[in-house]
């Protein structure tokens, strides 16, 4: 404990400090723009930002992993608040906290296993997908002040870091807002700001009980939400460990971070901010600034609420514009651009659980959903792929009598290709099955033997069975009736 | 076969590291392990920034970052195979033969862990690599001492072979334990042994008492003194005037939280003393 406490906090002091700044301007505009899509103040979102990267430097899994306010989250919050209002949104934060820890404590972080790469990158895309189309309201129906404003903060963001010395020095996305907003104050151009969409905070945040009533009815109000916050989070937090993880080559405790994801937005939803999760652009940024240590997450709270509630006046004058910009380098950023050449390297079945997952997750606005969509496809595929692994070659000794031998895995795919590779019509006296590299899985592939043997019976050709594993002799035991007489009186009266 | 494993760095307290391994060696007659681990944790990291991400920002991260590591750990490796080499030459020199060198990815701690049931006695330099002027213990040592549960050497630079030694009593269980311990290793037979307790209560010179004859029934020459005084101080105080060659203590009874708010004496003992300190499990 000791130990890591020091590698946590210390091994990284000036890096960790520097890139916490540079990640606290990223997290602005990205608070605000989805404060805005779920329809509360920026100021939720900001409030949010700064406690969620507080509460995960303690408590996270993934030292230098970035977690606030986020457009995943922000997307399953759009009908709740216009529905029910703010004070059920916060409700809805504690409770998807106290859900993630309850995941976290039943070890829900390892059923990560079974969402493979393609969902992974599906997921990915989706969100940058998502933090894109998000950006539209702002460039639709307005002046053309507004997409040159835009086009000229994209052209700083990736041109400026060309500049030698002092293009690795100020970050690039912070330059954009600067000289968008002296433009825009200076020319007075009437273009909408960030003032325009709500209240930002003046005050630090206080602690606060949400103001609903405690009842059944507004837990059922709340808990759909939640579910789908939490499962959300938690998703997009363990993904981006993984790319942290992969990128630093260190090792992170999944576990660990679903309770501190828990713990974190139980705190946001007491200090009035909106539910957020793990953000994928963020912690690419922050590991590109040098950001390692559990210091760089805590830095980008405190410096963006010093930044926030300091610089307000300010704050209010940035052009909506100008976010814009820094978003859709955000959107740009996580998209896996490596993905798409890839579709024609990859077989069919992945290109199609990648697809679906993005085209599913883009038409619902819910990530979960596109998740589940691909983890099933995926596993569709990958059922279907064993089940081929399944071979019967037979070969006849004499005339009378027949060797089957199974080789494979046999279960509810593989049992109707088990049961077709017999011949019941060819009169035999005696039929071998070996099973010795077979093995049976599941009740369906062990009343597929059932009925062959009992078929085979019907006949009258004898039937033995031989060489079957350990495993399989338990399973065949334990729910197959081919050697219980009174069974398979039962099985062959019913048909 | 246990062995000792000794842990060698670029550090100042690397000869003495050797010296006094070879020395354990001598007393124990198990293999010698010279480790050597490649810490990436330690590296300095860069940083871009830019606060930018674009195309494929995320392979292109990765790849650098490999690339990086990749070229830093070839450095570490060769760098650390000729540390291991010229310690493995001194051992050899006083005598030990059956060394062994082992280089292992991974903090030190991790490496050791990974070892541990391999490990009887650890031989490690009181201070590491990173020698600040004001640093007074290696950044490692304590949370090694912690977390390895077998007899650790913790040597001090210049080394020379001890012939006599200190242990500190407290009337504790723990310290009874650790009486016993003293006797049955081979690390400290025919060394001349000081007994010494620091504070006099009634109850617990009657202890006192019963572990001197305890060392003296082992066959041992025993001196007791009763000290008073800080702990540390009297300590240190009465192996300076004795001019003890080895400390002996047990390592950290009381829990991390505990020791946080009123210091431990091992760790103060540890920092202070000129003399190695072995810390008997």
């Amino acid at each position: 404990m000791f130990k890591n406490f020091k590698i946590d906090w210390m091994s990284n002091i000036r890096g960790d400090l520097l890139a916490g700044i540079v990640v606290a301007l990223a997290l602005i505009p990205e608070a605000i723009a989805f404060s805005i899509i779920a329809g509360v103040d920026p100021k939720i979102g900001l409030y949010a930002s700064f406690s969620i990267s507080v509460v995960i430097a303690f408590t996270g899994g993934r030292s230098g992993m970035i977690s606030a306010a986020t457009g995943a989250m922000a997307l399953l919050m759009v009908t709740l608040v216009k529905e029910h209002g703010l004070e059920y949104l916060l409700a809805v934060t504690v409770l998807t906290g106290v859900l993630q820890i309850l995941a976290g404590y039943l070890k829900l972080g390892s059923l990560m296993r079974f969402v493979s790469r393609s969902v992974v990158t599906g997921f990915v895309n989706a969100l940058a997908i998502l933090i894109f189309m998000a950006q539209l309201p702002e460039l639709t129906n307005v002046t053309w002040h507004v997409y040159a404003m835009t086009a000229a903060g994209l052209g700083i963001i990736y041109l400026f870091p060309y500049l030698p010395v002092i293009g690795k020095l100020i970050p690039s996305p912070l330059v954009c807002i600067i000289v968008l907003t002296a433009t825009s104050m200076s020319f007075n151009i009437d273009v909408r700001t960030v003032g325009d969409m709500g209240h930002l905070p003046d005050t630090l945040p206080i602690f606060l009980w949400p103001d609903v009533p405690l009842n059944l009815e507004t837990l059922l109000i709340i808990l759909p939400y939640s579910i789908g916050l939490a499962v959300v989070g938690l998703l997009e937090s363990m993904m981006t460990a993984t790319i942290v993880d992969d990128l630093t080559d260190t090792s992170s405790d999944k576990n660990r971070e679903c309770k501190g994801q828990g713990l974190a937005n139980i705190f946001t939803g007491f200090l009035g901010g909106m539910a957020g999760c793990a953000m994928i652009g963020q912690s690419m940024i922050n590991i590109k600034s040098g950001g390692r240590g559990r210091l760089s997450t805590l830095s980008a709270g405190v410096f963006l609420l010093i930044i926030v509630v300091f610089l307000g006046p300010w704050l209010k004058q940035i052009p909506m514009a100008a976010l814009v910009a820094v978003m859709i380098m955000v959107a740009i950023g996580t998209f896996s651009w490596s993905s798409i050449t890839d579709l024609r390297k990859h077989p069919i079945s992945t290109n199609i659980v990648m697809l679906a997952t993005v085209i599913i997750v883009v038409m619902t606005h819910n990530l979960a959903i596109g998740v589940l969509v691909g983890v099933l496809l995926a596993s569709l595929f990958f059922a279907n792929k064993i089940s081929r692994m399944m071979v019967i070659k037979n070969n006849s000794d004499e005339n009378t009598s027949r060797e089957y031998t199974v080789i494979g895995q046999v279960f509810f795919a593989s049992s109707d290709k088990f049961i077709a590779s017999f011949d019941f019509k060819e009169v035999l006296e005696s039929v071998t099955i070996d099973l010795s590299a077979a093995h049976f899985w599941d009740v369906t592939s062990v009343s597929a033997l059932d009925k062959v043997v009992v078929k085979f019976r019907r006949e009258g050709t004898q039937v033995e069975l031989i060489g079957m594993n350990q495993a399989t002799q338990t399973i065949v035991d334990k729910f197959g009736v081919h050697d219980k007489p009174e069974e398979v009186e039962k099985l062959l009266a019913g048909h | 076969m246990k062995n000792i494993i000794a842990c060698i760095d670029g550090s100042p307290m690397t000869l003495a590291t050797c010296e006094a391994s070879a020395w354990v060696a001598s007393k124990i007659n198990a293999p010698l392990i010279l480790l050597h681990a490649l810490d990436k944790t330690t590296r300095p990291v860069v940083s871009e920034l830019s606060g930018q991400i674009g195309l494929g920002s995320q392979e292109e991260l990765l790849n650098e970052l490999a690339k990086l590591d990749e070229a830093r750990s070839k450095v570490a490796l060769k760098h650390g195979k000729q540390l291991l080499e010229e310690a493995a030459e001194w051992v050899v020199k006083e005598g030990i033969t059956n060394v062994e060198q082992l280089q292992r990815h991974g903090s030190l701690l991790e490496s050791l862990i990974d070892l541990e049931n391999e490990l009887r006695v650890l031989v490690i330099g009181k201070l590491g690599e990173e020698q600040g002027s004001n640093k007074t213990i290696g950044s490692q040592l304590e949370s090694v001492i912690r977390s390895i549960k077998s007899h650790t050497l913790v040597v001090n630079a210049p080394f020379s072979i001890p012939t006599s030694y200190l242990i500190a009593f407290d009337g504790s269980p723990t310290s009874e334990k650790l009486i016993e311990k003293a006797i049955n290793t081979p690390l400290l037979l025919g060394l001349d042994c000081h007994l010494v307790m620091v504070d006099d209560f009634a109850e617990k010179s009657a202890a006192f008492e019963k572990a001197a004859i305890k060392l003296k029934n082992a066959g041992l020459s025993v001196h007791e003194d009763i000290l008073s005084g800080s702990v540390d101080d009297a300590l240190l105080k009465y192996q300076k005037d004795h001019q003890i060659g080895m400390m002996v203590m047990g390592a950290y009874g009381h829990s991390t939280l505990r020791q946080f708010f009123l210091g431990s004496n091992t760790t103060k003992v540890l920092i202070k003393s000129e003399v190695p300190l072995l810390l008997i499990r």
